[in-house]
């Protein structure tokens, strides 16, 4: 376990006794990677700004849907805001016109971290591993894990998109979490 | 690792980045139920890949919210402090519906008919389904009416499609009366779907609505063939929760 995980734990603790800076502190370090994800998503302010707001409501109202004993609370936390956005993304029938909206933003890949906010902390620290290890993808296997990810796309849909078999879509869908997978065990064990 | 478990594992990824529709949806709930709660390889591929979902998650450019998102937030909370809601232990919830599921005779307790009892495990197996979700949420209900026994739990969160009522040693309502469900919002309350029944004292329940619009829950005995307008409480039994 990193020392973020447990500044994690033990602010995850003091929520779940109704501990307001203890909420305010979560929402401190996790604000900037939740609404980078929401916004990534979305591909819209305003609803990136909901997914959010959201979000944090969600942890502050239940603080006890995160069960330690079933992972970090990072991991926790960005799936809930992942889940908010894609489904709002869905919700609100604007896939259509991402690519569009998309085009203002900038790629995962290739980006430079120092163009984002700076952030010296273990989650930016956490977040030049994932990129690193993103960037060991094959380009095929990387973009359908995007389309999956950031695109909001069933993989249905972006076989269609593709013009590829659904089962090669699976099957580099999956051959991407484990290399990623493996790539991040690696570092942890640094 | 055999094909069928590689096929297991293609559908587990795809499930955990949410991009599972149709029958590879449906088949994935089922993996979800029947295979994966007893599958050591499955259930720590299915972990690994949703802390992956997770970290994928800072791959994202970070940028600061605009300060109204905080502030919107701190206006969200003010009020909730004084209506905490009552969580309910996620093992101990999570042993109940299971414990349903495995008990014998539980088709001829819950429906005379085969295809009404499948209706019910397959919601029950949704309900245990709904429960591994991140951010599932389960809320209990308490009675609020003198005498008014039995477990209701209400449970529903980011993510999930569906809201789900269950309910364990519900007792009858009085006789030409049914259960029905409310959602309130600043304490205007509309009615959701038909009244209902428990069974031999089980309540499942799957509700299409987003329970998010919605500050309270209530569940009221009403009588039967009356199109309810407002909740009858303290006239037999109730119950409510803040969620």
């Amino acid at each position: 376990m990193q020392d973020g995980d447990r500044v994690d734990l033990e602010l995850h603790r003091h929520l779940s006794a109704g501990d307001r800076a203890a909420f305010e502190e979560l929402f401190r370090r996790y604000a900037g990677a939740a609404y980078g994800l929401a916004r990534r998503v979305t591909a819209q302010e305003a609803l990136a700004q909901e997914v959010v707001q959201d979000a944090f409501l969600a942890l502050w109202r239940a603080p006890e849907a995160y069960d330690p004993s079933r992972g970090t609370f990072r991991a926790f936390f960005l799936s809930l805001v992942h889940h908010r956005a894609v489904d709002t993304v869905r919700r609100e029938d604007r896939l259509r016109k991402r690519t569009e909206r998309a085009s203002n933003l900038e790629p995962v890949v290739g980006e430079d971290v120092a163009e984002g906010v700076v952030r010296e902390n273990d989650l930016d620290l956490r977040r030049k591993e994932v990129l690193e290890a993103l960037r060991t993808l094959p380009p095929e296997q990387r973009q359908v894990l995007e389309m999956a990810y950031f695109g909001g796309s069933t993989q249905a849909g972006i076989a269609e998109e593709l013009g590829i078999p659904l089962g090669t879509v699976k099957t580099r869908t999956l051959a991407a979490m484990r290399k990623l997978r493996r790539a991040l065990e690696r570092e942890d064990e640094r | 690792m055999t094909d069928e478990h590689e096929r297991n594992l293609e559908l587990l990824a795809g499930y955990a980045l949410i991009a599972l529709e149709g029958s590879d949806a449906e088949e994935a709930d089922r993996l979800l139920s029947d295979h994966v709660p007893w599958c050591i390889t499955c259930r720590a591929a299915l972990a690994d890949f949703r802390d992956l979902t997770g970290d994928l998650g800072l791959a994202a450019t970070p940028a600061d919210p605009p300060d109204l998102v905080l502030a919107r937030i701190r206006r969200g909370i003010e009020d909730v402090p004084v209506r905490r809601r009552r969580g309910v232990g996620m093992v101990a919830l999570v042993a109940s519906v299971a414990a349903l599921l495995g008990m014998a005779g539980f088709s001829l307790s819950l429906g005379g008919r085969a295809t009404r009892a499948e209706a019910e495990r397959g919601t029950a197996l949704e309900v245990l389904n709904a429960m591994r979700q991140p951010g599932a949420d389960p809320v209990a209900l308490e009675a609020s009416s003198e005498g008014t026994v039995g477990q209701l739990v209400e449970i529903s969160g980011p993510g999930l499609e569906h809201m789900y009522l269950y309910g364990d040693e519900v007792p009858e309502p009085a006789e030409g009366n049914g259960f029905q469900l409310w959602l309130g919002n600043g304490g205007i309350f509309d009615p959701v779907g038909e009244p209902f029944l428990p069974r031999a004292g089980v309540v499942l329940l799957r509700l299409t609505i987003d329970p998010s619009r919605y500050d309270e829950i209530l569940i009221t005995e009403e009588p039967l063939g009356v199109e309810p307008e407002e909740p009858t409480v303290g006239d037999g039994h109730s119950w409510r929760a803040s969620i």
